[in-house]
């Protein structure tokens, strides 16, 4: 009980944690409004920017988990010390500013039905074979106080480190987690962070939803109905699958809160296409997304051209194919990485 | 994606996985009708975000001209699905289901038509879950069966100054078991077990012919309860695996026999399982 509990504190805690780190998207575009929830989720991408940007050396240089853990841990909190020194009166007169108002039937009934979906999650007890490999590295990784060198499977030494993982690092990062608080591997995969990915994407839907309708109330019942659809969406393929039934896999991540996050930035370029902080979370995007899964090497690249070259085309601004084209740098140099070391000609051994 | 193979399907593998993703559920119908919707009714905003984004994608990574060559240089047939992910399928129906209840102008109506449509979603989807008893309360918060936490205890009580102990497990457990341990090596490489169930989506990576054919030996009796050859021929599979552990279903007594005849001790009890020593 107490680590269930203690796991809920870590909840809390992450999500501030993204949340202040979300507040430096505010210098960047002073006249855009953000509200607590475009913060977390810009806070979400540049946690896992920054996590991959260290993480990949210091696992190159086969260095130890703890020793990533000092550096991430130290990292983070000086962020954020630095967001509460920056931002803290901000948030002070947010707080003294905001109107108290009532909330609607439709308010309470998304709550309920998220809520739901986050019980379900929290419940489901998967054993599909992904399991093995994404949660047992965790454990591997926590057991043996390394990162990626014994295979998942069964605990082997690798010779080298494994290309179709070799970027994905978001078992290294819950590994991470597990050391610095001591909760285990299965509790932090399989309840605590399905449970956030299942937030994560309401917030994201909800941002998306607040530039397409005009009242909350249709936003609250946009996010009703969109529960009840991911409760029956099921194919095994679906991202709704993915998002109730694997949400410890970093793909229930990349289809239920990075590509919506795509879209939504695509939608805040389309109303002003000189967007800097747009631009910038969409940098951190193509980063962030094979941090969080591998997948997101091809697909990531693939929904941020839809969504900035339409922007782009609709909006007639040929410069910004310039920032497109820096959006697109880091996925080049990962999918050239790992097309290099599938077919033999890179290796990093270990 | 499992059951479309894409040297079989050529030209028509986009499509035909655009059909497997939907599966059982009207969602592709929903999403269709939607972007008709929006493509004639639509604002600015709204062609951009659900036409725009999806005809772009039609025309690039999901037109078969440009996507066969790629799916084939990235050797990524059975991920192609993973695509579809970015088209907003739910969230185009979420949205459908918006404007329409907000036709009605009385509260009474409009809750009314609200719970139509969710009856509509519900009756034209395919659930997470067939019946309540499907969603049990996990045995304990890890979400493994209670006797592998068992059986873990006793190995390593078992085992003393080995850190990392070795051990065999049938499926279920085989792929549990590191998840809640890391300590505990295992035998059996779960790609070879799974390719020894009939899967065509893994493959045995870098390990040798003679590792592969001595799990699969392993594999054969434990699994398949083929104690027909002689009970050496596992001894020696079990030798060239270092293996210092097993762990067995009690229900599979030809299987515990053959253990022993091929020089594993029994030496615990777990109620569901026994654990023997390798030989």
């Amino acid at each position: 009980m107490t680590e269930l509990i203690v796991a809920g504190i870590i909840f809390v805690f992450l999500f501030f944690i993204m949340f202040c780190l979300g507040n430096f998207v505010r210098l960047f575009e002073k006249k855009e409004k953000y509200s607590i929830g475009c913060r977390i989720v810009s806070g979400f991408v540049f946690y896992f920017f920054l996590f991959e940007i260290i993480a990949f050396p210091v696992m190159i240089a086969r260095q130890p988990l703890h020793r990533l853990t000092m550096i991430w841990g130290s990292v983070i909190a000086f962020l954020v010390l630095a967001a509460c020194v920056k931002f803290g009166k901000s948030w002070w007169e947010e707080w003294k500013a905001r109107k108290l108002r009532g909330y609607s039937a439709g308010f309470y009934l998304m709550l309920f039905l998220i809520g739901l979906q986050c019980v379900f999650a929290a419940l489901w007890t998967d054993n599909s074979p992904d399991a093995a490999y994404y949660v047992a590295n965790v454990s591997a990784n926590v057991a043996t106080d390394t990162i990626n060198i014994y295979e998942p499977f069964t605990g082997a030494m690798q010779e080298t480190f494994y290309t179709r993982y070799l970027f994905g690092l978001y078992p290294v990062h819950n590994s991470v987690v597990c050391q610095l608080t001591g909760v285990h591997p299965l509790v932090l995969t399989k309840t605590l962070m399905s449970v956030a990915a299942i937030v994560l994407s309401y917030t994201v839907w909800a941002q998306v939803g607040k530039k397409l309708f005009d009242k909350r109330e249709q936003v609250w019942m946009l996010l009703s109905f969109l529960s009840v659809i991911q409760f029956f969406f099921h194919t095994i393929y679906s991202n709704a699958s993915f998002l109730l039934t694997r949400g410890y896999e970093g793909k229930a991540l990349l289809a239920n809160v990075i590509l919506p996050f795509i879209l939504y930035l695509g939608l805040c370029l389309f109303e002003n296409i000189k967007n800097r902080s747009a631009w910038l979370l969409l940098f951190a995007t193509t980063v962030a997304g094979v941090d969080i899964s591998m997948s997101a090497m091809s697909i990531v690249p693939v929904a941020a051209s839809a969504a900035c070259l339409v922007a782009i085309i609709g909006k007639r601004s040929w410069k910004s194919l310039i920032y497109y084209g820096i959006c697109m740098v880091p996925s080049v140099l990962i999918l050239a990485v790992y097309l290099l070391t599938s077919k033999g000609y890179l290796t990093f051994h270990i | 994606m499992g059951s479309v193979n894409f040297a079989e399907e050529g030209m028509t593998f986009v499509l035909s996985c655009l059909k497997e993703y939907g599966g059982q559920t009207c969602m592709l119908g929903f999403f269709l009708a939607g972007f008709l919707y929006v493509l004639l009714c639509g604002s600015r905003k709204e062609r951009y975000f659900f036409c725009g984004i999806t005809g772009f994608l039609a025309v690039t990574i999901y037109n078969p001209l440009l996507a066969n060559p790629v799916i084939k240089f990235m050797n990524m047939s059975a991920e192609y699905y993973r695509f579809f992910w970015i088209l907003p399928m739910g969230f185009l129906t979420a949205w459908m289901c918006v404007k329409m209840a907000e036709t009605q102008k009385t509260k009474g109506k409009k809750a009314a038509l609200i719970c139509l449509l969710f009856v509509i979603l519900a009756a034209a989807g395919n659930p997470v879950i067939s019946t309540f008893a499907d969603l049990q309360v996990p045995q304990n918060k890890y979400k493994v069966p209670d006797g592998l936490l068992a059986v873990c205890e006793i190995i390593h009580q078992d085992s003393g100054d080995n850190a990392f102990p070795k051990s065999v497990f049938e499926y279920e457990y085989n792929t549990y078991v590191r998840q809640y341990d890391g300590n505990m090596r295992l035998t059996l490489d779960r790609d070879v077990y799974l390719l020894a169930l009939g899967s065509n989506t893994v493959s045995t990576r870098n390990l040798s012919q003679e590792e592969v054919d001595a799990q699969r030996r392993i594999i054969d009796v434990i699994q398949y309860q083929n104690v027909s050859e002689d009970p050496s021929v596992l001894t020696a599979a079990l030798k060239a695996t270092q293996t210092d552990y097993l762990v067995i279903s009690k229900s599979s007594e030809p299987v515990l026999a053959y253990l022993t005849a091929a020089g594993c001790e029994s030496f615990a009890d777990t109620g569901s399982h026994i654990i023997f020593r390798g030989p």
